[in-house]
């Protein structure tokens, strides 16, 4: 589970790689962390009102993992990592960090006996020491405890970490003669520097310019994997999760919403929500007509058109209810039809498509894609070319996409009719 | 100053306002630099003269200089710089943790403690020096006797506040609220990031205290301490009411008895040249602190960026500590001086509250002759006058002065502001002195009256309300004013509709301050007091030099209920604004 990923096609920066750890000096073995059924409120407001933030939340990370914690903001990751960190007690549940227990019932360990690496949002670097005595800090701290290490050995340490994070010779230098990559790289160096194995991000790439940003992605997973550390990693941006990550989990509201390797989550989100986080997907409100075993046949609101999706044949939908029909924009191919309706004409995609026709509302020229936006009835279809449409706007379209790239979700809050007997995938594969 | 984009209006608006900006860049160096300019000047020439200026410009002479031959004057330095020094280390460790507790943990009754410690404004530096010489004096003190009684710690402790160590202590009390207010907002700025990632370097919470955050606030504190020396530097009261039994003398009660002595003439040359050796002391510390701050710009890093609040959780037992310690600060800052003040109000004669006889014959007689007497009354109308003139004038100059100042940057302007923050190396004192000998010497009828008062205070208390009104000014940004400009308003009218209304809770903040210190002053007021600009200031150092306790306590009760009263009232307006 650890590392065992296919390569990835749909990431943003393709010049990442994704190799095993090569054979590091350093290589050390990263620490578990368990967590479960943790439970986390603060009191709020003028109110004094009580709000869970974390809910019954438990996931493991093996030793080396690359985790991410992926969510809107506000439900509940960082309050999640600075449990593990030891910044926050939680309410209820348990936290293993290696073969300890931080955090149960009877037991609550301050972060400063942890032993973890945290890289904060803020990088939290102290403005009044020079880079290198924000570097050496936590040595200092640690033979505060154990007077093993030598001033010599601090040294060593640290101009080779700063080596790691690309700081070489700069040392000397005061924090805020930095950049905020380079604090930010001071603020990753004295993470990592006391060996821990065990890494703590919380968003430490939204200060920074979205090239850098791109740039550090990388680079992050790279001084992650090759000192062996687990990494748990928080942010918002959905493409960073992807980009990086062994493992996501979503949260939404305190609660995990789904986790999965980052292909598994992407290409088959399990709610509406996790669809529509992870991007790039038209949403289109529908009602499930009926069920083939892996197919369902659905109609779409407001356009009086039905398509074809295939799901999994062990997933529960219930026929005859309302549903959200999901499609990635870049599973959307897009031809022009003859004015009045006629689409028997030349087409791009395979004959078992969906197809509807509709009228170019927009189209928007974006570098190395065009958005396009075609109405098709009540509804507005987003999708991107790659190539110079031969459309512009106002002209009839098909657009067209295949049924095992689309995806039907149930409405969650959608009331469960008395009219409408729910129908097990058992039931409906009996039928057939 | 023209800009290319706004080049068509600037254009049209520059002259006019260039002309206007110059003649009060021009008026206002004019009267800064008057203010300052003539005390220095007396001091400098009498220091050097065979006479008083008032006689008439005499020869050069350094006779005056004797002074630093005689015996006693190096005592004198040693016990002006213990005095100032042990008050401020006093003053530091009664605020800087009671700031920690109540900016950076979850204390409960954060907001009452901090109200209890900011009325400590209301208490005068003189009330204050009484009450605790009838509190804690060997042969009178109240608690002296109380722990005499005691049997075996009173063979142990013998509690004397008329010492040079008392002194430091009542020093130190005196400075609570003003360093609290300097240090706080400071200790509240350190971002919880900061702290939590020391934790998370595995550091406890001592050495993150160490290592973190003191560090930070360092300059603060720092500045904090070297204005409150300076301060001290020139507070008399309370060496001369502490130290009068004892005879310790320090600078400023020097300074004062060399004013006004007992007997003969007032001798203003030797009083010039222990003012100069006041500035020169005042003039090393403030290097001092420039030398240290110089390297302070990586301090700017600071509250950059995200700001995370954070409030360490206390443990039960460290609760409990934290909970005594604000106790202890506020019951010797209040509760204990106001006691025995009250107490002594009430006895005809000052009798210590050791034994029964002491509550035997209580009345309220002290406030029903301060209700008769006319002296009385004609005190009061020149306290409220001299107060809210000096108050109200001084927050206007520092408005302008300030506003010049943060706005235009030219040569001129750079050394008006150097001329407006001098006076803080001017201590107290001896800026009452020097404006003295001034208009004694200058043809001007107002040696006496309530106009020196308020050129006095004016003066004295320009460079902190500049402090106060200065960040008010730098936080608007000038576009608000360009485009009231540039809407067709006038100067004075985008002044008193836009300027102003932004200005109001830092000019009001300020106003309050300066009105609680002017009233409760007592050093300025007794060198230039007279029968008629008499303030409650000089009339109740009028009574401890006559020994009546009775009047002192119950005027001073008078006095401090006042302020009180007002303190509360803005701190309820503050907290109801924002
Ligand atoms: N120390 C705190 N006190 C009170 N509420 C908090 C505190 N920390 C976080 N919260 C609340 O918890 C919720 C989740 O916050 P957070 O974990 O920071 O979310 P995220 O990192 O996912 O944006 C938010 O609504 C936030 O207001
Ligand atoms: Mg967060």
């Amino acid at each position: 589970m650890i590392w065992s990923r296919s390569e990835s096609t749909l990431d943003a920066t393709p010049a990442k790689t994704r190799e095993a750890p090569r054979g590091s000096v350093e290589s050390h073995p990263g620490k578990t962390v368990e967590v479960a059924g943790l439970y986390k409120s603060f009191v709020l407001g003028r109110n004094r009102e009580r709000v869970d933030v974390l809910r019954d939340i438990s996931f493991d990370v093996g030793s080396g993992e690359f985790l991410t914690l992926l969510g809107p903001s506000g439900s509940g990751k960082s309050t999640l990592l600075r449990c593990i960190a030891g910044l926050e007690s939680p309410d209820d549940g348990v936290i293993r960090i290696g073969d300890e227990s931080v955090a149960d019932k009877r037991r609550f360990v301050p972060p400063n006996r942890r032993d973890i690496g945290m890289v904060f949002q803020s990088y939290a670097v102290w403005p009044h020491m020079t880079v290198s005595q924000n570097v050496a800090y936590p040595l200092l701290n640690a033979r505060a405890r154990s007077t093993r290490r030598s001033s010599m050995n601090v040294d060593r340490d640290v101009n080779r970490t700063l080596e790691t994070v690309g700081l070489g010779g700069y040392g000397g230098r005061g924090v805020h003669e930095l950049s905020g990559g380079q604090q930010q790289r001071v603020a990753l160096a004295r993470a990592i520097i006391s060996r821990s194995g065990l890494l703590l991000l919380d968003e430490p790439l939204s200060n920074l310019d979205s090239k850098l940003r791109r740039e550090m992605r990388h680079e992050l997973r790279q001084i992650s994997k090759e000192h062996g550390l687990t990494s748990i990693y928080v942010t918002h941006d959905q493409f960073e999760a992807l980009s990086m990550s062994d493992r996501i989990l979503l949260m939404r509201d305190g609660r995990i919403e789904q986790q999965g390797e980052p292909e598994a989550i992407y290409g088959s989100p399990d709610t509406e929500f996790v669809a529509g986080f992870l991007g790039n997907i038209n949403l289109i409100p529908a009602r499930v007509l009926e069920r083939h075993g892996s197919v369902v046949i659905a109609e779409l609101s407001g356009t009086g058109e039905t398509v074809r999706v295939a799901i999994p044949r062990n997933k529960e939908l219930n026929v005859g209810e309302k549903a959200t029909l999901g499609i990635r924009t870049h599973d959307i191919t897009i031809q022009e039809a003859a004015e009045g309706g006629d689409s028997s004409i030349r087409d791009e995609g395979a004959p078992h498509d969906n197809r509807l026709t509709g009228r170019v509302t927009s189209l928007q020229f974006l570098g190395e894609r065009w958005e396009v936006h075609v109405q098709v009835g009540d509804q507005e279809v987003r999708l991107f070319r790659y190539r110079n449409p031969d459309s512009s706007e106002g002209h009839l379209v098909n657009v067209a996409f295949a049924p095992e790239r689309a995806f039907i979700f149930q409405d969650r809050d959608a009331p469960h009719g008395a009219a409408t007997e729910p129908l097990p995938p058992s039931s409906t594969e009996k039928r057939q | 100053m023209v800009t290319e984009t706004h080049a068509p209006v600037r254009q049209r608006v520059a002259p006019r306002r260039g002309a206007a900006r110059k003649y009060s860049i021009a008026a206002a160096l004019i009267l800064v630099g008057y203010l300052i300019l003539s005390p220095l000047l007396q001091v400098v020439v009498n220091a050097f003269s065979d006479r008083p200026l008032y006689q008439g410009v005499g020869h050069f002479s350094l006779e005056p200089w004797t002074l630093l031959s005689e015996p006693g004057t190096w005592t004198l330095l040693t016990n002006t710089v213990a005095f100032a020094f042990g008050a401020v280390c006093m003053g530091l460790v009664l605020s800087l943790p009671a700031a920690w507790i109540l900016e950076r943990t979850d204390i409960a009754g954060r907001r009452v403690w901090r109200s209890l410690i900011l009325c400590g404004l209301g208490m005068a530096p003189g009330v204050t020096a009484l009450a605790w010489t009838l509190l804690g004096s060997g042969t009178i003190g109240a608690i002296t006797l109380t722990v005499e009684r005691i049997p075996i710690l009173g063979d142990l402790v013998d509690i004397n506040i008329t010492t040079l160590f008392g002194m430091a202590f009542v020093g130190g009390i005196i400075a609570v609220p003003t360093m609290y207010t300097l240090i706080a907002p400071n200790l509240r700025r350190v971002s919880g990031d900061l702290e939590e990632a020391s934790y998370v370097c595995k550091a406890s919470r001592l050495r993150t205290a160490r290592k973190i955050i003191l560090p930070l606030v360092q300059p603060a504190v720092l500045g904090a301490v070297i204005m409150m020396a300076i301060i001290m530097l020139g507070t008399f009261d309370i060496p001369a009411i502490v130290g009068s039994a004892p005879g310790l003398q320090v600078f400023s009660s020097r300074l004062y008895a060399e004013m006004t002595p007992q007997i003969g003439l007032p001798n203003h040359n030797r009083a010039a040249v222990i003012g100069l050796l006041m500035l020169i002391l005042a003039a090393a510390l403030i290097v001092l602190y420039t030398r240290a701050n110089g390297k302070s710009t990586r301090y700017a890093v600071v509250s950059a960026r995200s700001f995370r609040l954070t409030r360490t959780a206390l443990s039960r037992r460290w609760t409990a500590i934290a909970q005594l310690y604000l106790a202890v600060v506020v019951t010797i800052a209040l509760v204990l001086p106001m006691a025995i003040l009250v107490l002594a109000s009430l006895q005809p004669f000052y009798q210590p509250p050791a034994d029964s006889a002491a509550f035997s014959n209580l009345s309220l007689d002290a406030y029903a002759q301060l209700l008769d007497a006319r002296n009385v009354r004609r005190m009061v109308t020149n306290t409220v006058l001299v107060t809210l003139l000096s108050a109200t004038l001084t927050m206007f100059v520092a408005v302008g002065v300030g506003w010049l100042v943060t706005r235009i940057q030219r040569p001129s302007t750079s050394l008006l502001a150097v001329l407006a923050f001098a006076p803080i190396a001017i201590p107290g004192v001896l800026l009452g002195a020097a404006i003295y000998m001034t208009y004694l010497y200058l043809p001007l009828p107002i040696s006496g009256s309530i106009t020196i008062m308020v050129i006095a205070y004016l003066t004295n208390y320009l460079p902190f309300s500049m402090i106060a009104m200065r960040s008010g000014i730098a936080q608007m940004h000038p576009s608000l004013e360009e485009a009231s400009l540039m809407s067709g308003a006038t100067g004075a009218k985008t002044f008193l509709r836009v300027t102003g209304p932004l200005l109001m809770p830092a000019f009001m903040a300020g106003w309050i301050w300066l009105v609680a210190h002017v009233m409760r002053d007592m050093n300025i007021a007794p060198v230039l007091a007279s029968p008629e600009n008499q303030t409650i200031g000089a009339f109740l150092w009028q009574r401890i030099q006559d020994g009546n306790i009775q009047q002192f306590s119950a005027l001073s009760v008078c006095m401090v209920t006042v302020l009180l009263a007002l303190i509360l009232t803005w701190q309820r307006m503050s907290r109801e604004e924002g």
